[in-house]
C-alpha cells in the first residue's frame, strides 16, 4: 500500500516510509533466516531494528511536534539507554531490554504529544483520513500490548514463548492493519 | 516440563488481557477524537451560520440603502420644472416633502423593521410626491384592516416602497388615462397580508414595452425586492411570500402583488 500510494504522500513527513517498511520486512526476514541457515540467535538483528526504528520515529516526530527541545532531550534519553544496552545487555545474545524500554515509553509520550495537539486543530476533523492518525494509532496500540508482554516475558515462566507469538502475531496484525489501512485513508484525504 | 492444561489457561489469560487491554485503548481512542471532532463540526456550524447572518445583514443593509435614482433623478426635475415656471408654492411644498421623505429615508435605513403605522407614514409621503409630479393622472387608496394592529405589527423597512414604485413607473406611467394604486393591509390567520394593485397597463404589457424599448434588464426596484425577500427568508428574519399577478385577464387592467407575511417563524 505505501509503495502504491507513494505518488500521494511523497512530499509529506511520511515519505520515508516507505524505505523504513522495506526495513522492517529485511529485519524480520533476517531474524527468521540466520537461526535456520546459521545456528545463531538473531538478537542482533532485533537490536538493531530497536536502535533505527525509535531513532527513526523521533525524527518523525521532530518534523511535525514542532518541539525540537523537547525530542532533542528524548534524543539523548534514548542515546543513554542505548549505551546502558551496550554496557549491560550482550549485543548478539540478548534482546536490549533497556533500549527498547526507554524507546517505547518516549514513543508513547511523543504519541501523546501528537494527540493532544491534534485534539487543538481543525484537522480533528478529518482525522480518520489522517495517514499519521493511523500509524501512530496503530503503533500505540503495539506497543500498549507489546510493553507489558516484553517485561512478563524477561520473568520466567509467567509467559510461553507460545504465548509470546500469539499475542505477539495479533499485535503485528492491529499495527500493520491500521499502517496500511492510513496509507489507504491518507490517499481519499 | 509444564502441565499442558495449565499452559492453555495461561494462553488464554495473557492473549484475553493484551486483547482487552488493546480494545480498551482502541475504544478510547476513537471515543475521544469522535466527541471532539463532533464538537468542532458543532462549532463550525454554528461560526458559519453566525458568518452567513453577518453576510445577509451586510447585504440586507446595502440593499436598503439603494433608493432608485430614477426618482431622487425625476422628483429634483419636477422641482426645478416648477421653479422654471415660477410656481414657487409648489415648488416649496414639492421641496418640503421630498426632504421629509429623505429624513424618513435615512431614519428607516438604519432600522431593520418598523410598524407598520411608519411605513404607511413613508409610503404616504413617498406617494404624495409622485402625485405632484404625475399631477392629476394618479390617485392612491391606503386601505387598512380594524383587526389588524399598524403600531405593533413589523415589517421590513421599506420594502413596500420599490413596489409601489413598479406600480407606478411601469403601470400607470404608460396609461393614457388617470390611474390609481391601491394598498390593502388586511389581517390573515398566521400573520398579515398586503395587496398592491394598480390599473396600470398590466404586468405583460409592460414587459413588452421594455423589449420595445431594448431595455432588456429588469426593472430595478424588482430586482432590490426579490433579493431582499430572499435574504430574509434565509437569515430567518421574515418569512413572506411574494406574487405578482397580471389582472388583465379579469376584464380590467393592472398588476396586483400580494405578500404574505408568515409570523409563525
Amino acid at each position: 500500500m505505501a509503495i502504491v500510494q507513494w505518488k500521494n504522500y511523497k512530499d509529506t513527513t511520511e515519505r520515508y516510509f516507505v524505505f523504513f517498511l522495506l526495513y522492517v520486512l529485511l529485519t524480520e526476514f533476517s531474524g527468521y533466516i540466520i537461526p535456520h541457515l546459521y545456528q545463531r540467535k538473531s538478537q542482533f538483528v532485533y537490536n538493531l531494528f530497536i536502535t533505527i526504528s525509535y531513532s527513526f520515529y523521533l525524527h518523525w516526530f521532530a518534523s511535525f511536534l514542532k518541539r525540537p527541545k523537547l525530542i532533542l532531550l528524548l534524543s539523548l534519553v534514548f542515546l543513554g539507554a542505548i549505551i546502558s544496552s551496550l554496557v549491560y545487555e550482550n549485543f548478539f545474545i540478548h534482546l536490549w531490554g533497556y533500549a527498547f524500554r526507554t524507546g517505547a515509553v518516549i514513543f508513547l509520550f511523543c504519541a501523546t504529544l501528537y494527540y493532544s495537539d491534534l485534539l487543538k486543530q481543525d484537522a480533528v476533523i478529518n482525522y480518520l483520513t489522517s495517514r499519521k492518525f493511523w500509524i501512530i494509532s496503530g503503533l500505540l496500540i503495539f506497543h500498549i500490548g507489546f510493553l507489558p508482554l516484553e517485561m512478563l516475558q524477561r520473568q520466567k515462566g509467567i509467559v510461553s514463548t507460545l504465548n509470546y507469538r500469539l499475542a505477539l502475531t495479533f499485535l503485528n496484525i492491529i499495527l500493520y492493519g491500521f499502517i496500511t489501512f492510513g496509507f489507504y485513508a491518507g490517499s481519499r484525504n | 516440563m509444564q502441565d499442558p492444561e495449565i499452559d492453555i489457561e495461561n494462553i488464554f489469560l495473557v492473549l484475553f488481557s493484551i486483547i482487552l487491554l488493546v480494545i480498551g485503548a482502541l475504544v478510547f481512542l476513537f471515543v475521544v477524537f469522535n466527541t471532539r471532532k463532533n464538537e468542532l463540526i458543532q462549532q463550525k456550524l454554528k461560526e458559519a451560520l453566525a458568518h452567513q447572518e453577518k453576510v445577509h445583514e451586510l447585504q440586507l443593509n446595502a440593499l436598503r440603502g439603494q433608493m432608485n435614482p430614477h426618482f431622487v433623478h425625476n422628483s429634483l426635475n419636477a422641482i426645478q420644472y416648477y421653479i422654471q415656471m415660477n410656481d414657487v408654492e409648489s415648488s416649496e411644498k414639492y421641496l418640503s416633502k421630498f426632504s421629509k421623505l429623505m429624513r424618513l429615508f435615512f431614519e428607516y435605513s438604519r432600522k431593520k423593521q418598523i410598524s407598520i403605522a411608519d411605513e404607511i407614514k413613508l409610503l404616504n409621503n413617498y406617494l404624495e410626491i409622485e402625485k405632484l409630479r404625475f399631477e392629476d393622472k394618479l390617485n392612491y387608496v391606503i386601505i387598512i384592516d380594524p383587526l389588524l394592529d399598524i403600531e405593533d405589527e413589523q415589517l421590513p423597512v421599506m420594502i413596500l416602497q420599490p413596489i409601489v414604485e413598479n406600480a407606478i413607473n411601469h403601470g400607470i406611467f404608460h396609461k393614457s388615462t388617470k390611474g390609481t394604486v391601491s394598498i390593502t393591509f388586511k389581517k390573515i390567520h398566521h400573520g398579515f397580508r398586503i395587496y398592491i394593485e394598480d390599473d396600470g397597463i398590466g404586468i405583460l404589457k409592460s414587459k413588452q414595452l421594455q423589449k420595445n424599448l431594448l431595455n432588456r434588464h429588469k426593472p430595478h426596484s424588482s430586482n432590490v425586492v426579490e433579493d431582499r425577500l430572499q435574504l430574509l427568508k434565509e437569515s430567518n428574519l421574515f418569512d413572506i411570500s411574494y406574487s405578482i399577478q397580471d389582472v388583465s385577464e379579469t376584464g380590467k387592467t393592472g398588476t396586483k402583488v400580494v405578500l404574505d407575511f408568515n409570523l409563525n417563524l
